[in-house]
């Protein structure tokens, strides 16, 4: 258990720390993408004077980035809707970006590389075409096997980013690929939506709660990359705090829904791993239910291990983790993917030029 | 920081021997590593890594630059994540107790100009990185080794013969370079702010009589804005710090080509103001 | 069909007086330093729809406006709209509807 599970688990135990679980604290934050967090959890917890001043300005510095590119996001997605709505294509809004158009508990400190929008299936090309027009263009050099995989695989439009600014938009029209095992009712996500609007004029369309974290858990379990993993188990788990205490009967809507959408298997990943790693609450009820949906047999402790190995790491870049980044990384293609297929991508991965080390012309002085 | 590499540790204490040490446990902003690259290359052209975090996010440099990279890296640093600060592309000099800030790209002069003001008694806050708490709107000093680049290593000699430079490295990324040793007092005043007075956008144009040109106040808003390194994302913030500045400060732009009499001109400058005590003459 | 013109979103923080030097836009995070007839029309257009012709008439009452300076006008108001100040869309009603 390192120091930043223990801070995210009970951030009171920091009023005994000295410089030294601090120096360790302040880089295993770092890499998880938590500063931002950590500062609203010190500032929640009246802990502020506890930390070092100087580690206080590191986090507020990391907030300020965050609101920054928070500001670009709902700049985007304006931009976006506006074009939307002209074309009178539907648009919802996901993850990070939805979590700010709604107000939700996670837009308080949540970076956002990007942001993921979802329309129709049969609008899909419409929308492109329109995005298109109005000045967006494809955010790189897709060649004809990157469209494939996009398109064809992935139900998605290759990212794209308008000339004038860096915000990228990933267009999709389902939560999970076509050829994976979980299928995705997308039509029953859209009954279920709702609408928000912000002090600025714009509406546009969010999953509802139970739908947030089943994709939430869909994602961050079928993932390419568990790089940026603890950061989405902590969004879980305030997420599902924050859901059920404003309704009383969220567990049962959480179960049904998903076993309505057929996503039993990554809840029990999520919810068995923020409780197991930070200490979600639940009803004993809801865990024992969702516990039916491990998998069988040794498989259920080797999985916890291996994601507590990536996602909670002693120490940062350790062997261990390495290797089971690795097997989790090859595990969660072959659930999106057909075995040929899943071949031919890794292989296709490794060929790629890799982007290389910072030069240091770019370093001012 | 941490290294093995005793060489490295011979010129930083050159550097920095006036800087109190610490042995005991200290609430660390960086955990830096200097490493030789182990394995065969340690005989052939041995290189230095740069590591924070246990991270390397730049390329081996060849061992005998680990001072320089070690400066550069420790700038990259700063860069990626004092944005609780407002961050000049600036050098910035006290004197008395106002600050001097001079911004500019490189090759306008401004490391050059901080490196000689210095040297004629005025306070190093900073050569690259005018640190602004936007709450108070004052200058926080971060004194280090100043690196001077080419002509402007010999430029520096030439002002003052005695200035304290410390090992040439010729062979680095860009170019020869040498660093100024900061001086005692800046060292020792490093926890104290100065309230910024004079804004001078320098510009080194070879031959060039001086001349300080006061700018309005639109044109000083839009260049000093240009040279914020994180203008953009501090949005708001930075938008009313910059406004504040450019109308509390005396906004100039310079044009020079003598050290010597560039500085003359700037310490006469400072020395107009009443409210300006101490400024050495 | 015409084009009209509105502009959406939080005021404008100007550095000093409106329509002079630097202006933030919340909504987007940028400055801009606007020239005198573009600055006008920001502080001043607001969330109703309304044609270029009136919003001269907003400002100047009944005026007769020449190709130059009505070229001028819609030039501002297109600079503006790169800008993401103003938003503007082909209207299917006739000239002095609404929304």
């Amino acid at each position: 258990m390192n120091l930043l599970i223990r801070f995210l688990r009970e951030p009171q135990g920091v009023a005994a720390w000295g410089a030294e679980q601090w120096n360790v604290f302040l880089p295993l934050a770092r890499s998880a993408g938590l500063l931002g967090r950590c500062l609203s959890l010190l500032e929640q917890h009246q802990l502020l004077e506890a930390a070092p001043p100087r580690l206080v300005d590191q986090l507020q510095g990391a907030l300020n980035q965050t609101r920054y590119v928070q500001g670009q996001a709902m700049r985007e997605l304006r931009a976006v809707t506006r074009i939307m709505a002209r074309e009178k294509v539907p648009l919802l809004a996901l993850k990070g970006v939805a979590y700010l158009a709604a107000g939700l508990p996670p837009s308080g400190w949540r970076n956002l590389a990007d942001i993921d929008l979802l329309v129709p299936e049969q609008d899909i090309d419409r929308a492109e075409r329109a995005l298109l027009e109005a000045g967006w263009v494809a955010s790189a050099e897709f060649d004809s096997y990157d469209q494939h995989y996009y398109r064809d695989w992935m139900h998605e439009i290759p990212p794209l980013v308008h000339r004038e600014r860096q915000t990228e938009v990933d267009l999709h029209h389902n939560l999970a690929p076509p050829v994976s095992r979980i299928r995705i009712d997308a039509a029953s996500l859209w009954e279920q939506a709702k609408t928000v609007s912000d002090a600025y004029g714009l509406t546009v369309q969010v999953l509802s709660p139970p739908d947030i974290l089943l994709h939430n858990a869909v994602h961050l379990f079928m993932n390419d990359e568990l790089r940026g993993g603890l950061r989405d188990v902590v969004d879980f788990r305030d997420l599902f705090e924050h859901f059920a205490r404003a309704t009383p009967d969220f567990e049962q809507r959480l179960l049904a829904r998903s076993r309505l959408l057929g996503c039993n298997r990554p809840l029990y990943y999520a919810v068995s791993t923020a409780h197991s790693l930070l200490r979600l609450k639940a009803s004993p009820e809801f865990l024992a239910e969702v516990d039916r949906y491990a998998p069988a047999g040794p498989k259920k402790n080797l999985m916890a291990w291996l994601f507590e190995q990536v996602l909670a790491p002693r120490r940062l870049r350790s062997r261990r983790s390495d290797l089971a980044n690795q097997l989790l990384f090859v595990r969660s293609h072959w659930v999106r993917m057909p075995p040929g297929m899943l071949l031919r991508h890794l292989l296709h991965k490794l060929l790629k030029p890799r982007k290389p080390p910072l030069p240091t012309e770019e370093l001012p002085g | 920081m941490r290294s093995s590499d005793a060489a490295f540790f011979d010129t930083l204490s050159y550097f920095y021997r006036d800087c109190v040490r610490h042995d005991g446990p200290h609430f660390l902003d960086f955990d830096i590593r200097i490493r030789r690259v182990g394995g065969l290359r340690r005989l052939v052209r041995p290189q230095a890594l740069f590591e924070i975090d246990g991270l390397r996010p730049f390329e081996p440099q060849p061992a005998e630059n680990a001072f320089p990279s070690y400066e550069w890296g420790l700038n990259w640093c700063i860069a990626t994540s004092a944005h609780r600060y407002l961050m000049l592309h600036a050098g910035t000099v006290a004197l008395g107790g106002s600050g001097m800030i001079l911004p500019g790209h490189p090759g306008s002069g401004k490391s050059t100009l901080s490196a000689a003001l210095c040297l004629r008694g005025a306070r190093l806050l900073s050569d690259e990185f005018g640190l602004l708490r936007p709450e108070s709107v004052d200058l926080l000093p971060m004194p280090r080794g100043i690196p001077l680049k080419n002509a402007s290593i010999e430029a520096i000699q030439e002002f003052d013969g005695a200035a304290p430079l410390g090992p040439t490295y010729p062979k680095t990324r860009k170019g020869r370079v040498r660093h100024l040793r900061p001086d005692a007092q800046s060292l020792r005043q490093q926890q104290v702010p100065a309230v910024p007075r004079w804004l001078i956008f320098p510009k080194y144009r070879a031959g060039a009589a001086e001349s300080l040109r006061p700018l309005d106040e639109t044109d000083a808003f839009r260049q000093l804005a240009y040279n914020c390194f994180n203008y953009k994302l501090l949005g708001e913030t930075a938008f009313r710090t910059v406004g504040q500045l450019v109308r509390q400060m005396d906004c100039y732009s310079f044009t020079f080509s003598r050290l010597d009499r560039a500085v003359e001109q700037l310490m006469a400058l400072a020395a107009q103001n009443p409210a300006a005590a101490g400024v050495p003459q | 069909m015409q084009r009209v013109w509105r502009r959406l979103g939080p005021a404008l923080i100007w550095d000093r007086e409106p329509g002079h030097g630097a202006v933030f836009d919340p909504a987007t995070g940028e400055t801009h330093f606007l020239s005198e007839l573009p600055a006008l029309i920001a502080t001043t257009l607001d969330d109703t729809w309304a044609s270029h012709i009136e919003l001269v008439s907003r400002y100047a009452g009944t005026v007769e406006l020449d190709a130059a300076a009505e070229a001028q006008f819609v030039a501002a108001l297109t600079s503006l709209e790169r800008a993401e100040l103003v938003e503007s869309r082909l209207s299917d009603t006739d000239q002095g509807g609404r929304h």
